[in-house]
């Protein structure tokens, strides 16, 4: 350390007397004087005149509170930086946040539930004029006894939403792909597809609905149908809650681990440790690791601790024990 | 055995003690030790890891390859198929945005603490200084989302005000402003630190002999005080060499360089190992634990620099 000081300082000096004795400096600076001279003795000559005006007379008399007041404007002014840039922050994070921002988001899931279904073989078509409720803004099939209603998910995207269904609809006994499992298509879940066929159709069109085409469009191709070969929808999505909760799962972790070890090594340091060579190591050991930057404590931590934690659990891939 | 103390005195006990004691501290020196360790492992895995591009052979696409060292810290491209990595444009691109982001953020944050503790009212100061605090516990992936929000934006408007074309506003310039006011907090504090602990009788005598305040803020006050800021400028050069979060969602990711060009996209030694990561083994993994040791060694070097200019123009004659 002090032998780089050192060297430092020595290629400091030798720098330096180079740029003191050399010519072409010399010269350079003993000309650029002689300007400075020839300039202060101009200006000298104007402000003789510049001074005997009225403004150059009150100019000289409060010279001292002119440029105080230009260098504190400038202060104020920079010092409103940091009240401007949290405000922007604010603002963004506000105007942007708040559009879907919701109770539904702050607990839902963040993968939505989808529901992949088809009708029921038993299915009785005994009723097919089922009434509409009339809800403002929504869209009825008259066939199916279903309204749907545009509206926006957790993650501010347009979709379909079932706004009514009526009680005898088919669709409140439709049954799980693959299973032999019934479900209920309820008030507020999500259309995502739904494959249709039945006569009469144009057979350029791909018979499906999707989330893309509205409410209206939706309401009106399921007029058009006289089965459904496939219904997918979906409840729920783009929630938050399972990141709040191991936000603070993590933190709780993470203080149990670090605060013993961070107080007992305090105490140690300041309070039971002998004042000598190795202790100032290990002080500044202990600085350095704060000096490190976030991302590498991210690779090492990659490199150990998912492994170790592979073979001791015998997880796959990261967890929350490695974090 | 004969007494040698009085019988008041419970010997058992002091002996039961002092070995508690002596338990304790061995216990306490022993969670020093896993502390201290901590930087030895990280050292150690870093380098290891980091080093083995360069001396063991790695399989890609069915060959085996190894990376040339030289190559490696003078190349200006980043990445050429199937071995060639190369950084020397990233470390020169990383100095020239830290030192950009310097530039903007140190006047800012010297004049903000001198407002802070020396010309504002009390209650506009404390007030400034808590925003200030607000700004330092801001996470950094929050700047990243406003600088992808706003400063893209402003730089690509910029940028066009000027004729120049720039992908989206991800740019140098973006990213010196990210940095800057990342960085902005952290000097202000340790400034206002520093400021208030100047000497009230030196700024009594400057003033005693006739200087107006503003003089004696900005000739005295922040020339006894600049030990204290130049330190605050070098946690801040330390920060701003080593975030990787908000910078990777502004800068673009270039694959060569060196570019000087403000609204040209760059790339950062750290943006270099977060962004473009595909798997956890192989080359393309290993050589972000060799940009990992660049990495420290560079932030080790500039410390040491800024701190023997400090040690020199820090005396206060």
């Amino acid at each position: 350390m002090k032998k780089l000081g050192k060297w430092f300082k020595n290629t400091w000096a030798k720098f330096s007397n180079l740029l003191k004795n050399n010519r072409i400096l010399k010269w350079i600076r003993k000309t650029w004087k002689r300007f400075l001279n020839w300039l202060r003795a101009k200006r000298d000559k104007t402000s003789v005149w510049y001074h005997n005006t009225r403004f150059g007379t009150w100019h000289k008399k409060h010279r001292r509170k002119i440029s105080d007041g230009i260098v504190n404007g400038i202060t104020y002014l920079f010092s409103s930086v940091g009240i401007v840039i949290l405000l922007a922050i604010l603002v963004f994070i506000f105007k942007n946040g708040f559009k879907t921002l919701s109770w539904d988001m702050l607990t839902g899931d963040y993968h939505a539930q989808m529901f992949n279904t088809s009708l029921t073989e038993d299915i009785n078509f005994k009723k097919t004029g089922y009434t509409d409720p009339n809800i403002e803004n929504t869209y009825f099939s008259t066939r199916w006894g279903v309204s749907f209603i545009d509206a926006e998910n957790n993650e501010g995207r347009p979709v379909v939403e079932i706004a009514h269904i009526d009680k005898d609809s088919p669709l409140r006994h439709m049954v799980l792909y693959g299973t032999e499992d019934y479900i209920e298509v309820k008030v507020g879940y999500n259309v995502e597809k739904i494959m249709y066929s039945g006569v009469d159709l144009d057979p350029d069109d791909d018979h499906t609905i999707l989330r893309k085409d509205g409410a209206e469009q939706a309401a009106l191709q399921l007029d058009q149908a006289l089965v459904i070969d496939d219904m997918v929808t979906s409840y729920s999505g783009g929630g938050i809650r399972g990141s709040i909760i191991t936000t603070l799962y993590l933190i709780v972790l993470t203080l149990i681990i670090a605060l013993p070890l961070g107080i007992g090594a305090a105490i140690y340091l300041s309070e039971l440790a002998p004042q000598n060579r190795i202790t100032g190591i290990i002080r500044s050991m202990i600085d350095m690791i704060s000096g490190i930057p976030s991302i590498v404590f991210g690779f090492v931590g990659s490199a150990i601790f998912i492994p170790f934690m592979n073979g001791a659990i015998g997880s796959n891939g990261g967890s929350i024990a490695s974090v | 055995m004969e007494r040698l103390v009085s019988n008041e005195i419970n010997t058992k006990k002091i002996a039961n003690r002092s070995a508690i004691d002596k338990i304790a501290k061995w216990f306490f020196l022993c969670i020093t030790l896993i502390c201290a360790s901590a930087i030895v492992i990280i050292v150690t895995f870093i380098v290891i890891r980091g080093i083995s591009p360069f001396i063991k052979d790695y399989s890609v696409n069915g060959e085996l390859y190894r990376v040339d060292l030289v190559t490696f810290l003078t190349g200006t491209t980043w990445f050429k198929r199937p071995n060639t990595y190369g950084i020397g444009f990233i470390i020169i691109n990383t100095l020239y945005i830290v030192f950009l982001a310097i530039l903007f953020a140190v006047p800012v944050a010297i004049l903000t603490s001198l407002f802070i503790s020396k010309i504002a009212p009390k209650r506009l100061g404390a007030t400034l200084s808590y925003i200030i605090e607000l700004l330092a516990a801001i996470p950094s992936i929050v700047y990243g989302v406003f600088g992808r929000g706003v400063i893209t934006e402003f730089v690509k408007n910029i940028s066009s005000f000027f004729g120049y074309q720039s992908a989206g506003g991800t740019s140098t310039l973006s990213t010196v402003l990210v940095l800057a006011i990342m960085i902005l907090p952290t000097i202000t504090m340790l400034s206002v630190t520093s400021i208030n602990a100047v000497n009230k009788n030196i700024i009594h005598g400057s003033l005693a002999l006739g200087a107006s305040p503003t003089q004696t803020n900005f000739k005295v006050v922040l020339i006894s005080a600049k030990s204290g800021i130049f330190s605050g400028i070098i946690l801040g050069v330390g920060r701003a060499l080593g975030e990787a979060t908000a910078i990777s969602m502004v800068i673009g990711n270039r694959g060569n360089g060196p570019t000087f060009n403000l609204f040209d996209t760059s790339r950062t030694l750290t943006s270099t190992m977060l962004m473009g990561l595909k798997e956890t083994t192989g080359l393309d993994y290993d050589i972000r634990f060799s940009v990992g040791i660049v990495l420290i060694i560079i932030i080790l070097v500039t410390n040491l620099i800024l701190n023997f200019i400090k040690s020199r123009i820090g005396r206060v004659r």
